[in-house]
């Protein structure tokens, strides 16, 4: 009888541990994207940040002028300046359009702020994700350690 | 003969049209994200364009290249396109209702079925 029941016991914690390390795995796949969206939404944010800085220094500049252009592969070319009061700002949808280079930084603003809104939205349910996990993982040391040995569920991440 | 804490043959066949289910909505959500990504997309860019002067220069990306382009035939293009996406979007959410419809009769269903006899974990 008493063997029935620690049998009975032994199967709801394996059931629940099956349970948990699928709980924590589906935890960590959701950190691990959250943590590629958060990279690529961080370097959106340095692009927009370097744009804005080079409009505002092509302000200074006057048409004639000769500046080195990157083209990949650590590679540059010279060119003249030939206009210092038109920027083309991609604005979606597959379009383009010419601006002044004070509404283009302004519309860079903009578009930089919504990304750091973002960011903060996106580092917050990382943390969320992260303390659930940690959770779940508290309690699955909790019921390993109170297995012989340490016997029971694979633990395998 | 099924042993005891063991799943019939039918519910566990039950069970695996439960997970196809469930790849279902996450399928049809991820069109949806994408869609709305689109939509966003299209809209902003409209919404960006009635800011800009009558005699503006626009510019469509074709590939590696940007064309010049009439604002006005830019305008009546996204026009389009936010409707063509509004409408897959619609066309989505009914799909997306009618398979999670699906799934939580069947999860219903089969928590009763179960509910007399083994208690299985169903993360949905």
């Amino acid at each position: 009888m008493e063997e029935g029941e620690s049998d009975g016991k032994r199967k709801d914690q394996q059931a629940e541990l099956q349970s948990l390390v699928l709980t924590l795995r589906q935890y960590q796949a959701q950190a691990e994207t959250t943590s590629q969206e958060l990279l690529a939404v961080q370097q959106a944010i340095g692009e927009h940040e370097k744009a804005i800085e080079t409009i505002k220094y092509l302000k200074e500049q006057k048409e004639g002028d000769e500046l080195i252009v990157p083209i990949g592969a650590n590679s540059l070319i010279y060119v003249t300046l030939s206009a210092t009061d038109k920027v083309i700002v991609m604005i979606g949808g597959g379009i383009s359009a010419e601006k002044d280079p004070d509404s283009s930084v302004q519309y860079l603003t903009s578009k930089k702020a919504e990304l750091e809104n973002s960011h903060r939205e996106l580092a917050g349910l990382m943390q969320k994700v992260e303390q659930e996990a940690q959770k779940v993982q508290a309690r699955l040391q909790a019921i390993t350690s109170t297995q012989d040995g340490g016997r029971g569920a694979s633990l395998d991440r | 003969m099924v042993g005891r804490g063991e799943i019939p043959p039918i519910l566990q066949s039950q069970l695996a049209q439960l997970q196809q289910l469930k790849a279902q909505i996450e399928a049809v959500l991820r069109q949806k994200m994408q869609v709305e990504a689109l939509l966003k997309d299209s809209e902003n860019a409209l919404k960006e364009l009635e800011k800009l002067d009558d005699n503006s220069v626009v510019y469509q990306n074709v590939g590696e290249l940007m064309i010049k382009v009439e604002k006005e035939e830019v305008k009546g293009d996204l026009s389009e396109k936010r409707e063509t996406y509004n409408l897959r979007l619609k066309t989505l959410e009914r799909q997306e209702e009618r398979v999670q419809k699906k799934y939580q009769q069947l999860q219903q269903q089969l928590q009763e079925a179960l509910g007399a006899g083994t208690q299985p974990t169903m993360g949905a």
